[in-house]
C-alpha cells in the first residue's frame, strides 16, 4: 500500500516485501475482529473506519493538493442530514441515501471549492471555517426540515428486508472504506494525482506543465467532499439519531490532526492517524478531560516536530520503500519527434509587444519571428526583460498592448496551461521543480497532456488506464536515462544537485512533447561538462524537429548552438541575426561593454 | 432603528479592536494569529480574576491583565511561530500550531473556571444615560472611544514613524531588515506583546456584553479575522472600518432574518468578500513577479 505506483513490480526488496505483509496482516485482523472483540469496542472500530472515509477524502484535497480545509465537518453535516432527511421523511432507503448525500455532499464541495480559484493559505483556511459555521446554524435554525436542534431520528439500515445487525454495520463500513481507499490509490497513482500533487508543490509549474489549476483543485474538493458526504450519511444510520452539534468546528480541527499525524499526503498516514486518533482515547478514559487540550498539544508538537508525519519518519528511516523498477524497455531515443507538417515558415510571432510593470515598460515595442525547427537565442544584459518574454509567451504575463501567434493561433489571453497543451513546453530561470515528488513523478508532470481517459476510468483502473500509464512512465524513464540521471528516479526533486535539477526540468518539458522549447538559462550553474553535455542535448532536440528558443549568458555556447541570435536591451531589440553578425555588430558592444566616452571623462 | 445601529456600532468596534490587534501580527510576520480570540478571552477572564475576585480597581485590572496577556501572546510566538522560521509563507504549519494553542487556552481556561459564563463589571457602572433621545450605556461610548483611540495609535505608529517602518520592512524580508541594523526579532516580540495588550483590553470591554466565560470568543474571534480581512489586512484603518460594517451588518441583518441566522450571513459576507476582493477595501494589488 505504500509503495508507489510500479507497472514492473515482478521484484520486491526486503522493506516493499515488509510492508505488503502488513497490510495483509492488517486487512486479516479487520476481517476478523468482529469474531473476537466485543460489540462496544466493535461500535468504536466502525466509527473509526467512518472518519477514515472521510478523512482519505480530506487528504486528497489538503495533503495531496495542498489546499487546507477546516470545513470538513460541514461536508460531513450535509451528508448525514441529506441521508437522514430523506429516510426519516421520504422512506428512502440507506442504498438510495447513500448516493444521493455524496452528490449533496459534492455539489457543496463544489461552491466551497470555488474560492480556491483566487486565494489559497490562510484565506481559504478562514473561508473553510467560515463555510463549516454556516452549515451549522442552518442545522440548527431550520427547524422544519433539520428538526433543530433537537435532532432527527433515523430509521435503520436494512438489508434484504432485514434490519442489519452491529457485525452487518461493522462490515458495512469495512466495505465501504475498503472500496474509498482503493478508489482513492487509483486516482493518486495516475495523472490526476499527480496533477493535484504538483498543485501543492507549485501551482506555477503545474499549470505551465499544461495543468489546469481551476479544474483540478475543484476535482479535488468534490472528490473530498463526496466522500465527506458517504461519512456523514453513513454515521446519521450507525447512531439512528444526529444533531447539529456533532458537526462542529472542532470536529474539523480533529479530521485535519488526523491527517497530519499519520502523514498527509500518503495513503497509508490518514489509516494510521485515523485509527490511532479515535482507538486510543478508548483507553484512556482517565485523560477525558483533557482529552481537547491533548489534541491541541499533539497539533502543535506534530506541525513543529514531525511535519510529515508517522509516514514521513518511516519513510525517512526505510528510503528504499519508494524504489520504481525500470521498465521492460528503455527507448534510446526518448526525445518525442515534431511531426507537424510545416516545416519551414515562423512556428512564433510576436508583434509590437508592451509590458509593463507599473511605470517601468520592461518589453517595449517588441517583434521578433522565431523560423520553425531552428535554435534561435535571445541574449541581453540583466534586466533587459528576457525572462519576462518567455513569460509573455507561455502566458503566465499577459502583454498591455501587441499581438503574439503561436503556429499560426493567437495566443494572447489564455492561460499558462492552455498554451502548454498547444505545445510550448518551457524551463524556468529559477528552477521549479515538483520538490516533493519524486524524480520519476517530476518528468511525468510533464507528460500530463498525453493522458486522454476520464476520471471513471482512472477510479476502476481499467486496461486502458494501465497501458497509458505504462507509456508515461517508460517515456519518463527513458528521458531521464538520456539525461544521465536515471540513477535518481526514486530520490525526491530537491535532493538533486543543482545541474541535474536543470537536467530534470529539461527532461520534464521534453514529456510534454513539445513543438517549442522554451528554456530559460539552463546552463546557469552547470559545470564544464555538464555544459558539453547540454549542448550535445540542444542539438539532439533540434534534430527531432523541436523548435527551441534559448535564453542564456555563456555567449561561447549560444554560438555555437543557435541558428538565430537576438538581442535585447532595456526591453528592446538591439540586433538580431546570425551569431557572427551579432557578435560584431556595434550596438550589442556597446550594451555589454558600455562606450569609449566613459575614458574621455 | 437607532438602538440597533448604536449595538451595531459597539459590536462592530469590538470586531474592530479584535481585527486591529490581529492586523498588528500581520503587518510584522505575515501571518494571522488563529489564536487571538482565545488571548481576548484569557483577557476577560483574568479581569475576573482582578477585578472581581481581588477586587482592583477596573483600570488597574485593565493594565495588569493587558501585561499578563501581553506575555502569552509573546509565549505564544515562541511555540507556535518562531519554530517554523523566517519563512512563514511557505508553510501553514503555523496555522495549524495557533489553533493548536487555542484549543490549549481555552480547555485549560475550562478547567480552571468552569464553562459557565460569569457577569463582568462594565466601565462607567450601568446606568443608562440618554443621547439625542436614545438610551445608551456608558459603557458602550467607552468602547468606541477606545477602539477609536487604538485604531489612530496603531494608524500613526504603522504609518508614521520609523518603528513603522521596521515593522512592515520585517514581514517583508527579515534578513535584509538584519542588515539595516534592525532586530527582527524586537520587533515581532514588541508587535506580540502589542496584541497581546490589546486582546486583553478587548476582553474587558466584551465580557460585560457577553459575559466572561471560556467559550465567549468563539464566533466574535472569527468575525475579528472577518474585520481584518474585508477591510484589507495590514492595514490600520481597513480593519477599523471593516470591524464597523461587520457590526452594523450584523445588526442590520436582525430586521430581516432571525437572531439564529446572523452570523451565517455574517460569515456569508466574509466568504464572498474573501473571494471577490482577497485584498480588502482598502488595499490595492500589484501584478505578481515570477
Amino acid at each position: 500500500m505504500k509503495r508507489k505506483f510500479n507497472p514492473h513490480s515482478r521484484s520486491l526488496n526486503t522493506e516493499q516485501k515488509t510492508l505488503w505483509l502488513i497490510a495483509g496482516i492488517a486487512v486479516l485482523a479487520f476481517l476478523l475482529a468482529p469474531a473476537v472483540v466485543e460489540s462496544y469496542f466493535l461500535r468504536i472500530v466502525s466509527l473509526a473506519l467512518m472518519y477514515l472515509i472521510l478523512t482519505t477524502g480530506l487528504n486528497i484535497i489538503a495533503g495531496y493538493t495542498g489546499q487546507v480545509s477546516l470545513g470538513q465537518a460541514g461536508l460531513y453535516g450535509i451528508g448525514a442530514y441529506t441521508g437522514a432527511i430523506l429516510a426519516a421523511k421520504l422512506g428512502m432507503p440507506f442504498w438510495l441515501c447513500l448516493p444521493a448525500a455524496m452528490a449533496v455532499s459534492g455539489l457543496f464541495g463544489l461552491v466551497l471549492g470555488a474560492p480556491t480559484l483566487k486565494v489559497s493559505g490562510h484565506y481559504l483556511a478562514l473561508i473553510t471555517i467560515g463555510f463549516g459555521v454556516i452549515v451549522e446554524k442552518i442545522l440548527v435554525e431550520w427547524q422544519s426540515l433539520t428538526g433543530g436542534p433537537m435532532g432527527l431520528a433515523v430509521p435503520a439500515v436494512t438489508f434484504f428486508g432485514h434490519t442489519l445487525s452491529e457485525q452487518g454495520f461493522y462490515y458495512l463500513s469495512l466495505g465501504l472504506c475498503i472500496l474509498t481507499l482503493w478508489i482513492t490509490n487509483n486516482i493518486i497513482h495516475s495523472y490526476f494525482g499527480r496533477a493535484f500533487s504538483a498543485i501543492r508543490d507549485n501551482e506555477l509549474a503545474a499549470s505551465c506543465m499544461g495543468i489546469n489549476l481551476t479544474r483540478y483543485k475543484l476535482l479535488a474538493f468534490v472528490l473530498s467532499a463526496v466522500f465527506a458526504g458517504a461519512a456523514g450519511c453513513l454515521y446519521a444510520f450507525y447512531s439512528a439519531f444526529i444533531s447539529p452539534d456533532s458537526f462542529s468546528f472542532s470536529l474539523s480541527i480533529f479530521f485535519l490532526l488526523t491527517i497530519i499525524v499519520g502523514g498527509a499526503g500518503t495513503i497509508v498516514g490518514p489509516i494510521i492517524g485515523t485509527l490511532l486518533l479515535v482507538i486510543l482515547p478508548e483507553y484512556l478514559h482517565f485523560l477525558d478531560k483533557h482529552r481537547l487540550t491533548i489534541y491541541g498539544a499533539l497539533l502543535i508538537v506534530s506541525v513543529i516536530g514531525m511535519p510529515q508525519g508517522i509516514v514521513g519518519a518511516i519513510r525517512k528511516k526505510f528510503p528504499r520503500i519508494i524504489n520504481f523498477m525500470p521498465p521492460a524497455e528503455v527507448s534510446h531515443h526518448p526525445i518525442p519527434r515534431n511531426t507537424d507538417n510545416y516545416s519551414t515558415g515562423n512556428i512564433l510571432e510576436m508583434q509590437n509587444v508592451t509590458k509593463r510593470f507599473g511605470g517601468l515598460k520592461a518589453i517595449d515595442n517588441f517583434s521578433m519571428t522565431i523560423k520553425s525547427k531552428t535554435v534561435h537565442s535571445l541574449i541581453g544584459p540583466n534586466g533587459a526583460g528576457k525572462s519576462t518574454l518567455i513569460n509573455i509567451i507561455n502566458g503566465v504575463y499577459h502583454p498591455d498592448e501587441g499581438k503574439v501567434t503561436f503556429r499560426q493561433k493567437d495566443l494572447i489571453g489564455h492561460k499558462p496551461d492552455r498554451i502548454a497543451l498547444a505545445g510550448a513546453g518551457r524551463t524556468f530561470q529559477n528552477v521549479q521543480l515538483f520538490r516533493n515528488l519524486t524524480v520519476l513523478e517530476n518528468v511525468m508532470v510533464g507528460g500530463h497532456g498525453k493522458h486522454k481517459i476520464n476520471i471513471f476510468t482512472t477510479i476502476l483502473r481499467s486496461k486502458k488506464a494501465r497501458e497509458e500509464e505504462q507509456r508515461s512512465y517508460q517515456q519518463a524513464w527513458s528521458l531521464l536515462k538520456f539525461m544521465g540521471i536515471d540513477d535518481k528516479v526514486s530520490e525526491y526533486a530537491a535532493s538533486l544537485s543543482a545541474g541535474q535539477q536543470r537536467l530534470l526540468e529539461i527532461a520534464r518539458a521534453l514529456a510534454m512533447e513539445p513543438k517549442l522549447l522554451l528554456l530559460d538559462e539552463p546552463a546557469a550553474g552547470l559545470n564544464d561538462t555538464e555544459i558539453k553535455q547540454l549542448m550535445k542535448i540542444i542539438k539532439d532536440i533540434k534534430e527531432n524537429g523541436i523548435t527551441v528558443f534559448l535564453i542564456e549568458h555563456h555567449i561561447d555556447f549560444v554560438m555555437d548552438v543557435s541558428d538565430t541570435v537576438t538581442v535585447l536591451n532595456f526591453g528592446s531589440k538591439i540586433a538580431e541575426g546570425k551569431p557572427n553578425e551579432v557578435q560584431s555588430n556595434p550596438d550589442v558592444i556597446k550594451a555589454y561593454l558600455g562606450t569609449e566616452e566613459a575614458d574621455v571623462c | 432603528m437607532p438602538e440597533l445601529l448604536i449595538s451595531g456600532l459597539v459590536m462592530g468596534s469590538i470586531y474592530a479592536l479584535l481585527a486591529l490587534a490581529i492586523n498588528i501580527i500581520y503587518s510584522t510576520t505575515g501571518i494571522i494569529n488563529f489564536a487571538h480570540g482565545e488571548l481576548v478571552m484569557l483577557g476577560g477572564m483574568f479581569g475576573l480574576v482582578l477585578v472581581v475576585n481581588i477586587g482592583l480597581p477596573l483600570v488597574v485590572g485593565i493594565v495588569v491583565a493587558g501585561g499578563i496577556v501581553a506575555v502569552f501572546a509573546i509565549l505564544l510566538y515562541y511555540s507556535t511561530i518562531k519554530p517554523f522560521g523566517d519563512n512563514l509563507g511557505g508553510s501553514l504549519g503555523w496555522l495549524m500550531a495557533t489553533l493548536g494553542a487555542g484549543i490549549i487556552f481555552r480547555n485549560v481556561a475550562m478547567l480552571i473556571w468552569g464553562s459557565h459564563p460569569r457577569p463582568f463589571p462594565p466601565l462607567g457602572g450601568s446606568e443608562l444615560i440618554n443621547i439625542f433621545g436614545v438610551n445608551i450605556l456608558q459603557h458602550e461610548i467607552w468602547v468606541l472611544v477606545i477602539t477609536l483611540l487604538i485604531a489612530i495609535f496603531f494608524n500613526v505608529v504603522l504609518d508614521k514613524t520609523i518603528l513603522g517602518s521596521a515593522i512592515k520592512a520585517t514581514a517583508s524580508n527579515r534578513n535584509t531588515t538584519r542588515l539595516m541594523g534592525i532586530s527582527a526579532e524586537k520587533m515581532v516580540l514588541a508587535c506580540f506583546g502589542m496584541s497581546g495588550a490589546v486582546a486583553a483590553v478587548a476582553g474587558f470591554l466584551i465580557s460585560p456584553i457577553t459575559f466572561a466565560g471560556p467559550e465567549m470568543t468563539v464566533s466574535i474571534g472569527l468575525k475579528g479575522f472577518g474585520a481584518a480581512i474585508i477591510g484589507g489586512l495590514g492595514s490600520s484603518r481597513g480593519a477599523f472600518v471593516g470591524g464597523l460594517i461587520l457590526g452594523i451588518l450584523e445588526a442590520l441583518s436582525m430586521t430581516v432574518v432571525t437572531p439564529g441566522y446572523k452570523d451565517a450571513i455574517v460569515f456569508l459576507v466574509m466568504i464572498l468578500t474573501i473571494t471577490i476582493k482577497p485584498e480588502g477595501i482598502f488595499n490595492v494589488t500589484y501584478e505578481k513577479k515570477v
